[in-house]
C-alpha cells in the first residue's frame, strides 16, 4: 500500500456524457491538472467511477486515453442497462495511475441511449 | 479517503546571528546568518519517463538554485517507485560506501519518517543532480522528487570586522559553529 505521506488529494471529475458508440465516442471523464504555470507534474489514480446508464444497453465500459479515439488502459467493465453502475478499488476498478486525461467510452451503445459518468480520483504531485 | 498526514518539519541548522561553516568541495565558507525562511515542500524535479529496468540520465534540479551568497538546508524524497541517486553537485556522489552509492527510494518515508537521512545543503546555484533507476518490470511515466526545508542568507565572516579572529576561534573550537556539507564528501580532500 502506498505510504500515507505519498498520497494525493481526492478530486471529482465533471459529469462526462457518452452519446456516441465505440472508441470514437470517448469523452474526458477526468481532466489532468496540467496548467503550465503550476509547479510540479501531476498524475492521478482511479478510485471510483459511477456510471448512470440511461437506456444505453448492457455492455462493456472502457477507461483509457485519447478523446474520440479511446485506447484502453483499464480492462473493460461490464455494465447493466437502466441502472447506476458503480465501481471502486474493492469492486473491479484497478488503482491505475494516469499521466494524461482519462477518457471513457462503451463498446456498444443503444441508439438514443446516454451514459453519464462521474469519476473520483486521487491526484498526486 | 485518507487525506494523509503532514510531512514532518525539522529545525533549521542555525538561527539569526549564529555561525555556519559551509563545506563546499575543497572550500570552507564561514557565514553569520542574517536571515532565514522556510521552503515549503514542493515538487523540485521530474526525471521524466523511464523504461522498465533502466536508468534515467543524470539531471540537474535547477528549481533548487539560490542567488549568490545564499544556501539551503533541504530534505527530499521520491514520489514514485524508484531508486534515486543524488550527486551534489554534478559529479560528487552522496551516500557513498566502498562498493555502492546508496540510493533513496519512496519507502524512505516509512523507514526514516523525518527524512533526516536525506538532508542536503545547497550552496548558491550548485544544485544537486539526480538519476533514478526504474527497477520494476513496468515503464514509469514520470519520476517526481519532492523537497523542502530552509533557505539562509548570511554575511561572509572573513569580511566582517574581527572576522579572521572569529574564524580562528571557530577552528580552535572556542566559538560555536554549525558545520554543513554542501557537496559530496571526498576522501581526497
Amino acid at each position: 500500500m502506498m505510504p500515507t505521506l505519498l498520497r494525493g488529494r481526492e478530486r471529482v471529475g465533471p459529469t462526462a456524457q457518452i452519446t456516441v458508440n465505440g472508441a470514437p465516442g470517448a469523452v474526458v471523464a477526468y481532466p489532468l491538472s496540467n496548467w503550465a504555470s503550476g509547479i510540479g507534474t501531476k498524475s492521478f489514480i482511479l478510485r471510483r467511477v459511477h456510471i448512470q446508464n440511461i437506456a444505453g444497453g448492457a455492455g462493456w465500459f472502457n477507461i483509457g486515453t485519447g478523446v474520440g479515439a479511446g485506447i484502453a488502459v483499464h480492462t473493460p467493465l461490464y455494465i447493466l442497462n437502466n441502472i447506476d453502475n458503480y465501481f471502486d478499488n474493492n469492486s473491479g476498478l484497478a488503482p491505475i495511475e494516469f499521466w494524461e486525461d482519462a477518457v471513457v467510452w462503451v463498446a456498444v451503445l443503444v441508439a438514443a441511449g446516454v451514459l453519464n459518468v462521474r469519476m473520483t480520483v486521487e491526484e498526486r504531485g | 479517503m485518507d487525506q494523509g498526514t503532514a510531512l514532518p518539519t525539522f529545525p533549521p541548522d542555525a538561527l539569526y546571528g549564529q555561525n555556519v561553516a559551509i563545506h563546499f568541495l575543497r572550500k570552507i565558507l564561514y557565514r553569520k546568518v542574517t536571515g532565514w525562511e522556510y521552503i515549503p515542500w514542493f515538487q523540485c524535479l521530474n526525471l521524466g519517463p523511464i523504461p522498465l529496468q533502466a536508468q534515467s540520465n543524470r539531471i540537474a534540479a535547477p528549481l533548487l538554485a539560490l542567488v549568490d551568497e545564499e544556501w539551503s538546508q533541504l530534505r527530499w524524497f521520491p514520489m514514485d517507485y524508484s531508486q534515486v541517486r543524488i550527486y551534489l553537485p554534478q559529479s560528487q556522489g552522496k551516500h557513498i560506501l566502498l562498493n555502492i552509492q546508496v540510493p533513496v527510494d519512496d519507502q524512505i518515508l516509512l523507514r526514516n519518517p523525518d527524512l533526516s537521512m536525506t538532508e542536503i545543503h545547497v550552496w548558491e546555484n550548485n544544485v544537486p543532480w539526480f538519476e533514478a533507476m526504474n527497477i520494476s518490470d513496468q515503464a514509469m511515466l514520470g519520476c517526481r522528487l519532492m523537497a523542502g526545508g530552509y533557505r539562509f542568507a548570511g554575511d561572509d565572516i572573513e569580511k566582517l570586522p574581527g572576522g579572521q579572529k572569529l574564524i580562528t576561534e571557530i577552528i580552535a573550537g572556542t566559538v560555536a559553529c554549525k558545520h554543513v556539507w554542501a557537496s559530496g564528501v571526498s576522501a581526497a580532500k
